[in-house]
C-alpha cells in the first residue's frame, strides 16, 4: 500500500523550472532512496512535500488524504518529519526540552511538567533502544546522538514518514551502523523513509527502492535488488556531457608541488606530484576532504604527518604567510565569508594581500597601485566603473575576478582555487575557466576543487577524486567523465565489486 | 536621468551622510559664537587646548573601533600612568637627577608605561582571543584601583606622592626650576603669541591627528586595520596577521594614553586618581561615533574624530556661556547630541531610501 503519492509535480522559481512533472511513490514500511546530482530537484521536491514551498501543479496524497500545498505545521501533523542535514536542534537546551520544544507539557498556571516530560522521553528512548540522557545538554551530544535525537523527536510525535537528508555525512562507520539498525527497526514497525544520499554503498545496503531525478525531471524508479550501482549512476548523470571545449594539452614543467603521505584532520595519505603549468582538479562529495587538502597547502589547516614540498623546499610548520612567500595563493570557497572585505574599495580589496608581502615598504604608492589595478582589470576583463567603488557593488562573477586579481597581484606561481565558480552565473563561469586555462598557459600551476564535473572535463589535465579523506583515483584528462568520476566519488566501485 | 548624473547624485548623498560631524561641529560653533558675544581668538584656540587630552584618548579608541574591537580602559591607563609618573618624577627630584634629564625620563616613563599597559590589553584580546569588552573592563578596574590604592600613606611615602592626601603631585622645588615647574612652563606655551595664540597642547593634539590620518589613509598598516574590522576571516585568508594587528592597535592606543598622561602632567602637575579620566572612555567612544566611525568596524575616518572631540569640548564651553548654575547637566546634552548624530547617520539613509522608493513607485 502506498503511503505517499506525489504525481506530476511542477515547480518554477522566478520563471526557471526546477521540477518538470516529477512522480514519487513511497510504500508503507520501505526505505526509498531519492537520487540525483546536486541541483536535480531533490530538495525542492522535499520542500514541497513538507510545506516549505508551494507547487505550481501536481497532487500529493498522503495516507489516503489529499495534502497538496499544505503548510509546514499541517505536514507535521499528518506525520511527515524532515530530518535535515544541518540538524534543527537547540544546542543550549537539554535533550527533553528539544523534544518538547513548542509542545511543552504545562500545568494550569503555565509552569512546565519537567518530570513528566523526562519520563516520556525515557519511555521512547527505551523503545527505540537509544541511550541518551534526557537531561543532557544537546551541545554535549555527538553528531550521531544528535541525529538519533532528531529521529526520536519525529517518532515521539508519531511520524509515519521520515525524510533523512544525507544523514551520514557527519558520522563515523560505527555510528552509521547504529543509525541503520535504528532505521531497520522502525521500518519493521511500519514506518517509511525517504533516504537522500550520494553514497552508493549505503544506498545499496539500506534502501528497498529508488527514484532518480535529473535536471528536475523524473528519470526512473525501481527495486534496488533489480539494479546495480553502475546503472543507477548512469541514470543520475544521463548522456555524456558534450565537451567540445577549449582544452589543449600543454608542455608541462618540472614537479613544483609534491606531497607524500600527507595526513590531516579531514584527509589521509595524500600522495600527489603536480608539475609546473599543470591544472589539477580535486573533486569528491561534500566533506570528502578535497577542500581541506587545499587549505593545508596554504597553511590554513595543519598536517599531522607526511611531507609537503613546494618548489623543491620541504615545508614545515606551514602558515599562510609562509605559503604566500613560497608563491602559493589560495582563493577560498564561500566568497562572502572568506574573501570579501565589504567596507573596502575594489582597489583596496585587490592590493591588500600583496601588501602583506611588501610590508617593509610601509607607504602605499597610490599611482602604482592604480596602474596595477588597471592592468588586472584589463586582463581579467573586470566590469566595474571606478576603482573606488565598494567591492560589494559588483556581481558575484566580477567580485571573484577581483579576488583572482588579488592573488595574481602577489605574483604567486601556484594557485589553489576552492570552488571558484561558486554562486556565479553560467557566463561568468565560462570566463573563469577560460581564465584558468590561460593562466596555466602562462606557466602558473592551478589546483582547483570543484564538484561540477562538466567544468572539470573542460579544463583539467588530471582529476583527483576524493572519497572520505583519501584520493581514490587520479584520472587523466581523456578519462575524466561524469560517469567515472561519480563511480569513484560515491565509492560505487566498491559496491560494484562487492 | 543619465547614468552619470545619477552616479554623482548618489555620491553626494553618500558624502553628506559621512560628514555629519562637520555639520554638528559647525552648528555647535555657531551657537557658541552667538551666545558669547565678543568671542576672542584666544577663546577659540583654547577649545583646542581643552579638547587635547580627551581627544588623544579618542584617537586610540578610533583605531581600535576601526578594527572592530573596543577599549574601556583608556581613561584608567591615562590615570594610572600619570599617577605613577608623578611618583617617578618625585623620585628623580629626590635623587637629584638634573632637571632636563628628569623631564625626559618622566615623559619616557609615561610613554613606555602606557605602551606596556596597552600591549597587555592587546595580548589578551589578540593572542589569547578574549573578548575586548571584558578584558578592558577588567583592566580598567585594575589600573584605576591600583592608582587609588597607592595614593595612601601605607603604600607610598608622602615624599614620593607629593603634598596632599589621596592624590599625587609633582613636588615643587624652592628655586622654581624643577621638573614640575618646567613641564608646566611647557604646558603654558602659546605659539604665534600676538593675534593667534595657539596652545601647545592643542598643537600636539592636531599633530598626532595628522600623523594618524596619514597612517590610516596612506599606509599598508592603516589599510590592514580596516580590513580586519571589515571582515576578520577574509583578512586572515588574504594573508593579514589578524592576531598581531589586534595586539598592535591596542599597543598604539596605550602609547596614546601615555602621551595624554604626559600632557596631563604638563597641564596640571598633579592628579587625583579617583576623578582623573573617569568616564573618559565613554567620551572617547562618543567622540569616535560622532566622528562617523562605525561601531561594527571597518568604516570611518580619523579626521572625524578630531571634530567629534572638538564638538564635545564646545558643549562644555556653551554650557559655561549659558551661565547654567550647575555643569552637571553637561552629560545629558552630550548624550542628546550623540543620539541625534547617530540617528542622522543610521536613519538618514533609510529615510532617503524610503523617499526614493516612494518616488519610484509614483513614476
Amino acid at each position: 500500500m502506498a503511503i505517499l503519492e506525489m504525481k506530476n509535480i511542477h515547480k518554477a522559481f522566478v520563471g526557471v523550472p526546477v521540477l518538470k512533472g516529477v512522480d514519487l511513490t513511497i510504500q508503507k514500511g520501505e526505505v526509498h532512496a531519492l537520487l540525483g546530482e546536486n541541483g536535480a530537484g531533490k530538495s525542492t521536491l522535499m520542500n514541497i512535500l513538507t510545506g516549505v514551498h508551494l507547487m505550481d501543479k501536481g497532487e500529493v496524497t498522503f495516507d489516503g488524504k489529499d495534502i497538496s500545498n499544505c503548510s509546514i505545521r499541517e505536514s507535521e501533523n499528518y506525520g511527515i518529519a524532515f530530518v535535515h542535514q544541518e540538524l534543527n536542534l537547540f544546542n543550549d537546551l537539554r535533550v527533553y526540552e528539544n523534544i518538547f520544544f513548542n509542545k511543552e507539557l504545562k500545568n494550569p498556571i503555565g509552569t512546565l511538567k519537567k518530570r513528566l516530560m523526562i519520563q516520556k522521553c525515557l519511555e521512547v528512548f527505551q523503545k527505540l533502544g537509544v541511550e541518551i540522557d534526557p537531561n543532557a545538554m544537546v551541545e554535549n551530544l555527538s553528531a550521531s546522538e544528535k541525529q538519533t535525537l532528531e529521529i526520536a523527536k519525529a517518532i515521539f510525535f508519531d511520524a509515519k514518514l521520515l525524510i533523512l537528508d544525507e544523514p551520514t555525512t557527519a558520522l563515523s562507520n560505527e555510528e552509521i551502523d547504529h543509525l541503520f539498525n535504528l532505521v531497520e527497526n522502525l521500518k519493521s514497525e511500519g514506518k517509511s523513509f525517504i533516504f537522500i544520499s550520494h553514497k552508493m554503498p549505503e544506498i545499496f545496503r539500506l534502501a528497498d527502492r529508488y527514484t532518480v531525478l535529473r535536471n528536475g525531471e523524473f528519470v526512473g524508479t525501481g527495486n534496488i535488488a533489480d539494479t546495480n550501482a553502475e546503472e543507477v549512476t548512469s541514470l543520475m548523470v544521463g548522456d555524456a556531457f558534450d565537451s567540445s571545449d577549449v582544452y589543449q594539452s600543454r608542455q608541462l614543467g618540472d614537479v613544483i608541488l609534491e606531497t607524500q603521505g600527507l595526513t590531516g584532520k579531514a584527509f589521509r595519505n595524500i600522495d600527489l606530484a603536480v608539475r609546473k603549468g599543470e591544472i589539477v582538479a580535486f573533486t569528491g562529495l561534500q566533506g570528502a576532504g578535497a577542500s581541506e587538502v587545499l587549505q593545508c597547502f596554504f597553511g590554513e589547516l595543519p598536517a599531522f604527518s607526511g611531507t609537503l614540498t613546494v618548489d623543491g623546499k620541504v615545508i614545515k610548520h606551514n602558515d599562510i604567510h609562509k605559503a604566500m612567500k613560497n608563491k602559493v595563493a589560495f582563493l577560498p570557497a564561500n566568497r562572502k565569508e572568506n574573501s570579501v572585505l565589504p567596507d573596502m574599495s575594489l582597489l583596496e580589496n585587490m592590493y591588500i594581500s600583496e601588501h602583506t608581502l611588501s610590508g617593509l615598504k610601509p607607504v602605499i604608492n597610490k599611482r602604482k597601485e592604480r596602474a596595477k589595478y588597471a592592468a588586472q582589470k584589463e586582463s581579467l576583463s573586470i566590469k566595474a566603473n571606478s576603482e573606488e567603488d565598494l567591492v560589494i557593488s559588483l556581481s558575484g562573477g566580477n567580485q571573484q575576478k577581483v579576488f583572482f586579481a588579488r592573488w595574481l597581484n602577489t605574483e604567486a606561481d601556484i594557485l589553489l582555487l576552492d570552488n571558484p565558480t561558486q554562486g556565479i552565473d553560467v557566463g561568468a563561469k565560462a570566463e573563469i575557466y577560460k581564465l584558468i586555462l590561460s593562466l596555466a598557459e602562462a606557466g602558473k600551476t592551478v589546483l582547483f576543487n570543484s564538484q561540477e564535473i562538466p567544468e572539470i572535463m573542460r579544463v583539467a589535465d588530471r582529476c583527483a577524486v576524493f572519497y572520505s579523506g583519501e584520493i581514490v583515483k587520479v584520472l587523466e584528462h581523456q578519462d575524466i567523465s561524469e560517469h567515472t568520476v561519480m563511480l569513484y566519488a560515491t565509492n560505487a566501485i566498491q559496491a560494484v565489486e562487492e | 536621468m543619465s547614468q552619470n548624473t545619477l552616479a554623482t547624485k548618489r555620491k553626494l548623498n553618500l558624502n553628506l551622510g559621512q560628514y555629519v560631524y562637520i555639520i554638528i561641529f559647525a552648528a555647535l560653533f555657531l551657537f557658541y559664537y552667538i551666545r558669547s558675544d565678543g568671542l576672542t581668538v584666544s577663546a577659540i584656540t583654547n577649545i583646542l587646548r581643552h579638547a587635547a587630552i580627551a581627544g588623544i584618548l579618542s584617537y586610540g579608541m578610533a583605531l581600535i573601533i576601526i578594527t572592530g574591537d573596543i577599549d574601556l580602559s583608556v581613561g584608567a591607563i591615562m590615570c594610572a600612568v600619570a599617577s605613577f609618573g608623578c611618583v617617578f618624577a618625585n623620585y628623580l627630584t629626590d635623587k637629584g637627577v638634573p632637571v632636563g634629564l628628569g623631564i625626559l625620563l618622566t615623559v619616557l616613563f609615561c610613554l613606555v608605561g602606557g605602551t606596556l599597559l596597552g600591549f597587555f590589553n592587546g595580548f589578551m584580546v589578540g593572542k589569547a582571543k578574549l573578548p575586548a569588552f571584558i578584558v578592558t573592563l577588567a583592566t580598567s578596574l585594575i589600573f584605576r584601583s591600583v592608582a587609588k590604592y597607592s595614593a595612601t600613606d601605607d603604600v607610598t611615602t608622602k615624599l614620593l606622592r607629593g603634598e596632599s592626601a589621596n592624590t599625587y603631585a609633582m613636588n615643587r622645588i624652592e628655586t622654581g626650576d624643577g621638573i614640575r615647574e618646567l613641564m608646566s612652563e611647557f604646558g603654558k606655551i602659546r605659539l604665534f603669541s600676538d593675534s593667534m595664540k595657539l596652545p601647545i597642547l592643542g598643537i600636539v593634539f592636531i599633530l598626532i591627528g595628522i600623523v594618524l590620518i596619514y597612517i590610516t589613509t596612506s599606509t599598508k598598516y592603516g589599510k590592514r586595520l580596516y580590513a580586519v574590522g571589515s571582515n576578520a576571516k577574509a583578512a586572515h585568508m588574504a594573508g593579514i596577521n589578524v592576531e598581531w594587528t589586534r595586539v598592535s592597535v591596542f599597543t598604539i592606543a596605550g602609547l596614546l594614553c601615555g602621551i595624554a598622561a604626559a600632557l596631563w602632567l604638563c597641564d596640571k602637575g598633579k592628579i587625583d586618581p579617583a576623578t582623573a579620566g573617569v568616564n573618559n572612555e565613554m567620551y572617547a567612544i562618543a567622540a569616535v561615533v560622532l566622528g562617523g566611525i562605525s561601531m561594527s568596524g571597518g568604516k570611518g575616518r580619523v579626521i572625524g574624530v578630531i571634530f567629534g572631540a572638538l564638538s564635545y569640548t564646545l558643549i562644555d564651553k556653551i554650557i559655561i556661556a549659558l551661565e547654567i548654575k550647575s555643569t552637571l547637566i553637561n552629560d545629558s546634552i552630550k548624550g542628546l547630541i550623540l543620539l541625534v548624530a547617530i540617528m542622522i547617520q543610521i536613519l538618514g539613509p533609510q529615510v532617503k531610501n524610503l523617499i526614493a522608493s516612494k518616488k519610484a513607485k509614483k513614476a
